[in-house]
């Protein structure tokens, strides 16, 4: 309480505030950018020789007819009613998204999960032994990761643990009625390939923090006091690092639920991405500007509690110190 | 009347996919230095028979979450599928011949203006009650309907709503045109028959008449569907089909390979190429009647290709052999520029002759030197690119200003475009010939304008004996391969992986659309 009353508050008001316009414009660039996007979705769905009046009949069932900024409104009032209208294939986007949403956020959770002690572990590792061959193999380890195309990694995984060991399902082919959760086993390789792509940016990022703070003063202060190394690194260098290690790994995250999309496609994983693909090729828009809206608003939000978290670890900006 | 993209997806392949079934098939497994193909030592894998019980487990590429158990909203390959086991038609095509299913018997009226139907007696729907004409009557109604994005095609030729009840097992269907054989565009046509009254087709409202009703079913993900042991044609071998929508093909081979999955369609010619290791698996060629035809189809309609001689010299120009090694991996022949090879009434006619000299004094007779040319494609199936790519080189090589435009699959089918391209690319499988010339003529910029053309083309939808309509077919051919719009440049396999047991897997009325009603472990 005294927490939200004090700067703390006053910072994440402002935050939330910020966010909420941000939101607003993103929601305008979104509908109106997708709406741009070429191809006509009634002429891609009713083929080439469907007459102008077929066209046009189908372009007023679907309120194309009116103004963009008129289905921007109507479109963004459905929205705050939790109602993002109705797929092009008859289908409401809301159905059409509901377990995806969830499934998608299931890896990518589940990534982070495992992203936060992983990441940590091989930055702090590295930083301890900037230059030596340790150091240089867990950069330059992460380095070949992020230049190599995620499917590229989950392909080789599928080559190695289900083609060649047999130990993993290749493809994730969930049964009806059934929540990923419950098979774990064709969870493991999507996870492990978005986390061998992710960890990879993570773990640069916290060993370049690490090893400044490592060569600072206030490191060398407790050296020479005596302080123990494990100590250090509990108490100046992790508290240091966290910060910005907590904002990579929020945005991370988020970028995981719609970046997902090669991955989920080699595993043929029933999430968000896969359907952002169809939806593209298709010219299904309404399902587009869904995908892209609630995406948007998760990384607005991720990028809102990343904002937190640096407050809420940073003992001057917590106590009001200076902000 | 509007053609929707759904027949054209029916005709050309799905979006993403397409499956193959075994009449013929090239085994792999094992043998790495021969890779599937259809000139090694091909045997029959329908000859087995599949064993009564137990569970066929197959992946087809799907569309997500619009993916639907309405037979006549769903538009990829698994949904195709799918909707062929648990609905039935009225008649299926064998061999290119219709034959009865639902119906017995088409019979039309002396003037070709309405036909009678007679419907099968003692069908049953899944959940138990009988099989009427209302039901037809409505299903004819529900699929024509406007409200549809995707009304039907069949009201080219049907006057759907119109649609006389005479009795619980009679019909009289009065048509727009004189149709001498209804039966054969029940067949060809997507016309799946639901139980009167039917519009809402949720997991539980899914009811059809044919072999295998719903169990489960979660879009983009799992069809899981037992068998119906009342069903009129005898009840199936297997006990539960599974189909899964694994959109990437790799994956699609993947599932098989690990043995996720007993049969695996639309392979591609390049995994097919590089072969797949497992002594239990082959992957299987639906047979040299049953491939995709690949092709260019020209604008007739405006200069340089409403010129006769223009056209021909296109087609003097197009390097077949190449385009079949390059974009087909060879798994294919060069084609003669007639669509429907395999087909019923199908010319065989000799492919024309790469000849450049030929086709540059033509070019230049026809005043065309220099004239432009813009080659529309989209990647609609894989090998639609490249080949276009290559068909703009070689007509800059007699002398057109040939140059390609490569669009996304959204905006390939936006009809003012379409119009203003000079050549479309385009495939079609086997299917009867009214099918796709009826569909040509309805698409202005790959209708032929052409008297002789649309003489024969009319007698051969009137035509009341086989004689007769041998003949118009031939006709009709014979200006296609004189002065046509198509070229054709090549007929490609139909590939599918399977396990060495999966058994008894058909060819109705397209290959890469399989009937699995009838299919099970040997």
């Amino acid at each position: 309480m005294t927490l939200l009353a004090g700067p703390v508050g006053r910072r994440l008001a402002l935050r939330v505030a910020t966010g909420g316009a941000l939101l607003a414009v993103l929601s305008l660039l979104v509908f109106v950018g997708v709406d741009l996007l070429p191809g006509d979705p009634v002429t891609a769905r009713l083929g080439p020789n469907a007459t102008p009046e077929r066209v046009a009949e189908l372009r007023a069932a679907r309120g194309l007819d009116e103004p963009v900024l008129t289905r921007y409104a109507q479109w963004l009032g459905g929205l705050l009613r939790g109602d993002p209208g109705t797929s092009f294939s008859g289908k409401p986007v809301s159905e059409m998204l509901a377990d995806r949403v969830g499934h998608s956020a299931l890896l990518a959770g589940l990534c982070v999960l495992l992203l936060v002690p992983v990441s940590l572990a091989a930055g702090l590792y590295a930083a301890r032994r900037p230059g030596k061959p340790a150091d240089r193999t867990v950069s330059t380890g992460a380095l070949l990761l992020v230049s190599v195309p995620e499917f590229v990694i989950a392909s080789g995984l599928v080559l190695l643990f289900a083609v060649g060991l047999g130990l993993l399902p290749a493809v994730s082919l969930i049964p009806a009625g059934d929540h990923p959760i419950r098979h774990p086993d064709m969870l493991v390789m999507p996870v492990l390939s978005l986390l061998l792509v992710a960890s990879a940016y993570s773990i640069r990022v916290i060993r370049a923090c690490a090893v400044s703070v490592l060569a600072g003063p206030r490191v060398e202060f407790l050296r020479l006091t005596g302080v123990r190394e494990r100590t250090i690194l509990r108490t100046a260098v992790v508290p240091a690092v966290l910060p910005v290690a907590v904002q990579v790994w929020l945005v991370t995250g988020v970028g995981l639920v719609g970046g997902a999309v090669l991955v989920e496609r080699v595993f043929a994983y029933p999430g968000v991405g896969d359907l952002l693909v169809t939806a593209v090729l298709g010219g299904d828009l309404p399902v587009v500007q869904a995908i892209v809206m609630i995406l948007g608003a998760a990384m607005l939000l991720a990028l809102v509690l990343a904002d937190l978290a640096v407050v809420l670890l940073t003992p001057r900006l917590r106590t009001g110190g200076a902000v | 009347m509007s053609l929707p993209r759904r027949t054209l997806i029916r005709s050309t392949g799905a979006l993403l996919g397409a499956v193959g079934a075994g009449s013929l098939l090239a085994a792999c497994g094992g043998s790495s230095d021969t890779p599937g193909g259809t000139d090694g030592a091909a045997s029959d894998a329908t000859s087995d028979t599949p064993v009564e019980g137990g569970t066929l487990r197959a992946v087809f590429a799907g569309a997500g979450a619009s993916e639907s158990l309405d037979p006549f909203a769903g538009t990829s390959p698994v949904d195709f599928v799918r909707n062929d086991v648990i609905y039935d038609s009225l008649f299926i095509l064998r061999d290119g011949a219709p034959e009865p299913a639902l119906a017995t018997d088409a019979e039309p009226a002396a003037d070709g203006m309405s036909f009678t139907l007679r419907l099968r007696e003692g069908v049953l729907w899944h959940d138990g009650s009988a099989f009427t004409a209302d039901d037809v009557a409505h299903s004819f109604r529900y699929m024509s309907s406007p409200d549809r994005p995707l009304p039907s095609e069949l009201q080219m030729y049907f006057d759907m709503g119109n649609v006389t009840v005479e009795d619980e097992h009679t019909l009289t269907v009065p048509t727009v045109q004189p149709i001498g054989d209804p039966a054969t565009m029940l067949a060809s046509f997507p016309a799946k028959m639901v139980r009167s009254g039917a519009t809402d087709f949720s997991t539980e409202n899914a009811i059809g008449t044919g072999p295998y009703r719903v169990a489960a079913f979660e879009a983009g993900r799992e069809t899981r569907l037992t068998r119906f042991e009342e069903y009129w044609g005898g009840a199936s071998p297997t006990d539960e089909l599974v189909f899964s929508s694994v959109s990437d093909p790799q994956a699609r081979v993947n599932a098989v390979r690990t043995g996720q999955a007993d049969y695996a369609g639309d392979i591609p010619f390049s995994t097919a190429k590089a072969g797949i290791e497992g002594s239990d698996l082959e992957i299987r060629t639906a047979g040299d009647t049953n491939r995709t035809g690949f092709a260019f189809v020209l604008n007739a309609n405006r200069a340089p290709f409403d010129d006769p001689k223009v056209r021909r010299a296109a087609r003097l120009a197009v390097d077949r052999a190449r385009l079949v090694e390059t974009v087909l991996l060879g798994y294919g022949e060069p084609g003669n520029d007639l669509f429907c090879k395999g087909a019923r009434y199908f010319s065989e006619a000799r492919p024309l002759k790469r000849d450049l000299e030929e086709a540059r004094r033509l070019v230049k007779e026809a005043g065309a030197e220099g004239a432009k040319v813009v080659a529309r494609s989209a990647e609609y199936e894989a090998g639609y690119n490249d080949s276009t790519k290559l068909f703009v080189q070689q007509l800059r090589e007699i002398g057109l200003d040939a140059e390609e435009q490569i669009v996304s699959l959204a905006e390939f089918f936006d009809p003012a475009a379409l119009e203003e391209a000079d050549s479309v690319t385009f495939s079609s499988s086997p299917l009867p010939l009214p099918v796709i010339y009826g569909r040509m003529a309805a698409y202005p910029s790959f209708a032929l304008p052409d008297d002789e053309f649309g003489a024969a083309f009319g007698e051969a939808m009137a035509a009341r004996t086989d004689a007769e309509r041998r003949t118009a077919w031939a006709k009709a051919q014979d200006v296609m391969a004189d002065r046509g719009n198509t070229v054709v440049w090549g007929v490609a396999d139909i590939l599918s992986l399977a396990r060495t047991n999966v058994a008894g897997i058909e060819v109705r009325d397209q290959a890469k659309y399989p009937y699995l009603g009838k299919a099970g472990l040997a």
